[in-house]
């Protein structure tokens, strides 16, 4: 149990990082061809999406999505931490109060956490 | 509980591979919004988020109203497990939610209907956890949360209709009004909804089975204690060895 949830936590960690550096590289990478309906309009004769102020404010909200995204996995990421530091430290209590049952002559309550 | 645990594995990778497909499809299947841009992909895990805090929540309701007629522990493990998770989702969107804002409306943070009610939910479950946190565990303590959370709960319809009972600076969309979205956005939404409820279930299986270990770990505490009171009173059962 400790050791999956430990693996989902290095999981989450790496794939933050994975999603944060190979995502798309600009923001006309992301739109599908065939989304003509919801792209930006190209500007007539130029082949060009805007002005360099609208390259800018694209730049500028792809960074807030990156953000955005970004805080959803470091969450997960802190929460399933917190769970595995849960898990880890009632497991090592059951351990002791094992040990303290066996050391006094225990054998009734041979019961385990997975019990 | 323990079927639930069985299912602890295969929901970690449905969850797994679901959310990475979601973010796949919200970053190059759903087209780029035209007048909000990229930044308008955050609404593909946003509004899943607020969604799933609304379920947790309200298992907490349910939870806290089945711990409070019959008294069961495991209700009440059930609504301590969900209100942490939702409370996760809920810390999720009101992240999420200012980094959208701060593009689309220049500004990071504004006391508009929608955003203060579900501040004002998050503090609700945060001194909800508190209770259950600095309070000693017993019925008292448990009856308190079961309250708390039902109060709680009640924020949520509150929440959900801010939009339309005041005038908020928040998009108006409900869920079933969403006809209006390009088919590829909604195939992109269907699919972060339903990755997020998968990883809002596992993670809530996650929450229980720790619970579950706390059970164990209080029951053996309370063996222990009572073996070693009881112990000087009768050495002689100890077989000696002492």
């Amino acid at each position: 149990m400790r050791q999956k949830s430990g693996g989902f936590a290095r999981l989450a960690a790496a794939l933050l990082i994975a999603v944060t550096v190979a995502g798309p590289a600009s923001p006309a990478v992301s739109a599908g061809a065939g989304d003509l309906a919801q792209v930006e309009e190209m500007q007539p004769g130029t082949g060009r999406t805007g002005s360099a102020l609208d390259a800018r404010k694209s730049a500028s909200r792809f960074r807030y999505l990156m953000l955005g995204y970004g805080l959803i996995w470091v969450s997960l990421g802190v929460y399933l931490l917190s769970l595995h530091r849960g898990v880890g430290r009632v497991g090592r209590e059951i351990e002791e109060l094992k040990a303290r049952l066996e050391e006094s002559g225990g054998g009734a309550q041979k019961r385990g956490p997975q019990g | 509980m323990r079927p639930l645990v069985r299912l602890s594995l295969p929901l970690d990778i449905a969850a797994l591979f679901l959310v990475l497909a979601a973010f796949y499809m919200a970053l190059f299947h759903a087209p780029t919004e035209r007048t909000m841009g990229d930044v308008q992909r955050i609404f593909y895990f946003h509004v899943p988020s607020a969604m799933m805090a609304f379920l947790g929540f309200a298992i907490v309701m349910g939870a806290s109203i089945a711990f409070l007629v019959n008294g069961s522990r495991r209700a009440d493990a059930l609504a301590q497990a969900a209100a942490e998770v939702g409370l996760l989702f809920c810390t999720i969107t009101l992240l999420t939610g200012p980094v959208w804002a701060r593009s689309a409306w220049g500004v990071w943070w504004t006391w508009d209907a929608r955003l203060s009610t579900t501040l004002i939910l998050w503090l609700l479950y945060v001194a909800y956890l508190m209770l259950r946190g600095y309070m000693k565990e017993d019925l008292r303590m448990r009856r308190f949360s079961a309250v708390l959370g039902i109060l709680g709960a009640l924020d949520v319809p509150i929440v959900y209709f801010s939009v339309k009972w005041w005038r908020t600076q928040h998009p108006t969309t409900f869920i079933m009004e969403r006809e209006g979205l390009h088919p590829a956005m909604r195939q992109s939404l269907r699919v972060a909804m339903l990755a997020i409820l998968v990883l809002f279930l596992a993670l809530l299986v996650k929450r229980l089975s720790l619970e579950r270990l706390r059970a164990a770990r209080d029951a053996m505490r309370a063996a222990v204690e009572q073996r070693e009171t009881d112990a000087p009173r009768t050495p002689v059962l100890d077989g000696g060895s002492r």
